[in-house]
């Protein structure tokens, strides 16, 4: 049964009809101006941007999941490879995607070149499978396998990250998704699971620095940078469901355009209804995460992104002279005598600076070309894309504005 | 025009550059004819020790007699006890000192040759130095600093403080080329006069822009 839920979840979308899984429907109030829940299997996968899910196989009525610890090679976007570890091959790590009441046996394998352990964030399980290293387990040494087997008595969106030498592990890419579906799910017909980073690489190299506590040049999603994240592609009308999962050292604002949203859970499970209120922008704070919904009704090209406006850029210092308002004169021209390649900077904003030059491995601070300029984007920022009448969720391209919805330009 | 040479390819040898100044130098030159004087004033000494002194002389004198004589003298010495030990013994004393201090100054000339030589080399090094390593590294510097400059990562003081780096690594080159030429010309004194010098290198490393030697 716990099978074929799983087979089916993959064409979900064609299993409407399917009156054996039916019979469940979701009872949770959607949120006001929400279309009808449409139950068309047990639960809709989540999509990964930029990643993947984690397959599972049953043996003797048990989910077998392997996750392997390990170096990767991560391109953020671009132009930028990153020196991470994670899983699998992969920063997050594979998205686990499970349902409640599953008997998991979770297979942790370290090739890592020091020794790791795998802590399940969120999950309520026996001490003995929280995966302290040094509490409640010996730590699982290079080379060594550890198997963490529970059963899942929850839903919501949770993680695993290591818990041995968190600080580098962490801050070098060791994170993934758990997400438990509750087993009478509440349908949505698109499920995105975003895993907030920040990560300090100086510019030029391609390691992180794992000693940086405040001053991060890279935010990524799901360890990619804008222009590097893919959109979020939906229909007009559907049900959409972020997920939202941090383990960095900041909290993120995370902010969406032309809609409202409701946070429905967070990684304690879901929010009860009456406590659920509309917003446009939540913070995710350190070490926990946020799930919010909302129906595309406003097609478009929308931003959703960090609020916090250094997390929408990539590579950049933090100490470079403020030249807002410096009027130069004649220092410009002396300096271009001894160099010649001098560009005076910043003295009106910086924006139309996009790519000038840059060292090696290192993305422009503002990347992005839309259909009117440059977007002068970059870090935490994708684009929900919510069109009417498409048949696929690839990529439909720019938004075409219909007649008179847009600004433009006049004489005053 | 007002500009120094650059460095010859070639530093000349040492045994060549030794023989010439042992040849050429004019105070080792005259410490040798010193040393010949008193070889010959021995020589002649030597010569003449079994001959005395002999006097000539014109003798005029009146006799009591009433007549005058007039007529040429000549004495002859005897060296029966003074056979010019003496003077020998001095003379070739001198001569041993004479020939002593020649020697001296031939292995002083050369020791002043190889050291004035070695400075040559090592200033030659330091020349080397700073225009195959330093002011190419300062000068990758400033593009580095420019590059990091035009994605904002540095400021323009950032970027001036390198330029101002690449000119001093560029004003030291120069320097060190001075030095080089001041030695070069310590060694031409101790090898007494002009040191033959190769064709002059095709000039490196370029001049900074804005920073004209």
């Amino acid at each position: 049964m716990i099978t074929r839920r799983h087979i089916l979840s993959g064409v979900s979308a064609l299993a409407g009809g399917l009156g054996l899984l039916r019979t469940r429907t979701a009872t949770a109030a959607p949120p006001a101006g929400s279309p009808p829940l449409q139950a068309a299997g047990p639960y809709t996968p989540v999509v990964t941007p930029n990643g993947s899910t984690l397959p599972w196989v049953m043996k003797d009525g048990v989910k077998e999941l392997r996750l392997v610890a390990e170096p990767v090679k991560r391109e953020f976007a671009p132009g930028m490879v990153v020196d991470c570890w994670g899983y699998n091959g992969q920063t997050p790590g594979p998205t686990i995607e499970l349902v409640e009441g599953d008997r998991v046996r979770l297979f942790v394998t370290n090739h890592l070149p020091e020794r790791t352990s795998m802590h399940w964030h969120g999950v309520l399980l026996p001490n003995g499978m929280d995966g302290v290293a040094g509490l409640v387990q010996p730590h699982i040494l290079p080379g060594e396998t550890y198997v963490y087997e529970l059963t899942l008595r929850q839903h919501g969106t949770l993680m695993y990250h290591p818990h041995s030498d968190e600080m580098v592990q962490l801050a070098l890419g060791m994170m993934g998704f758990l997400i438990v579906h509750p087993k009478v799910p509440e349908r949505v017909d698109r499920d995105f699971a975003i895993f907030l980073a920040e990560w300090a690489i100086p510019p030029g190299t391609s390691r992180p620095n794992p000693l940086v506590m405040l001053d991060f040049n890279t935010f990524t999603f799901n360890s990619r940078a804008w222009p590097g994240t893919d959109t979020l592609v939906v229909k007009k009308g559907d049900r959409v469901r972020v997920r939202l999962a941090n383990l960095s050292m900041d909290s993120h604002p995370i902010h969406i355009h032309g809609h409202r949203f409701q946070v429905t859970g967070t990684d304690a499970g879901p929010i009860p209804v009456s406590a659920r209120f509309h917003e446009n922008t939540v913070d995710v704070p350190p070490g926990t995460t946020r799930d919010f919904e909302l129906v595309a009704d406003n097609p478009g090209d929308w931003p959703l992104h960090c609020h916090k406006s250094h997390h929408t850029m990539n590579a950049m210092a933090h100490d470079v002279p403020n030249m807002i308002g410096v009027e130069p004169s004649s220092a410009d021209a002396n300096i271009q005598k001894v160099l010649p390649g001098y560009m005076p900077m910043g003295g009106s904003g910086m924006g139309g600076m996009m790519d000038m030059g840059r060292p090696k491995n290192t993305l422009p601070m503002m990347a992005g070309k839309g259909p009117f300029g440059a977007i002068e984007m970059g870090g935490m920022f994708t684009i929900l894309k919510v069109r009417e009448g498409i048949t696929t969720y690839e990529d439909p391209g720019w938004y075409q504005h219909p007649a008179g919805t847009q600004a433009r330009k006049v004489s005053a | 025009v007002d500009k120094l040479p650059e460095l010859p390819d070639d530093e000349v040898d040492l045994e060549h550059l030794e023989s010439l100044a042992v040849r050429r130098r004019l105070d080792l030159e005259a410490a040798h004819e010193q040393a010949m004087a008193v070889f010959h004033a021995l020589a002649m000494a030597k010569s003449y020790r079994w001959l005395g002194a002999t006097p000539v002389a014109a003798v005029y004198d009146h006799a009591p007699e009433g007549f005058t004589v007039a007529g040429p003298g000549v004495g002859v010495e005897l060296p029966l006890f003074d056979q010019k030990q003496a003077v020998i013994a001095r003379l070739e004393g001198q001569l041993r000192a004479a020939l002593a201090r020649e020697t001296a100054l031939a292995v002083d000339i050369r020791s002043e040759v190889r050291s004035a030589r070695s400075r040559v080399l090592a200033a030659r090094a330091v020349v080397d130095r700073y225009a195959r390593v330093v002011v190419p590294l300062r000068q990758r510097v400033v593009a580095l600093t420019q590059e990091r400059y035009d994605a904002m990562l540095l400021g323009t003081y950032q970027l001036l403080q390198a330029k101002q780096s690449e000119v001093t690594a560029y004003r030291e080159f120069i320097e060190a080329l001075r030095d080089y030429w001041i030695a070069r010309a310590d060694l031409e004194r101790a090898a007494g006069g002009t040191v033959p010098a190769a064709a002059p290198r095709p000039p490196a490393p370029s001049p900074a822009p804005g920073a004209s030697p």
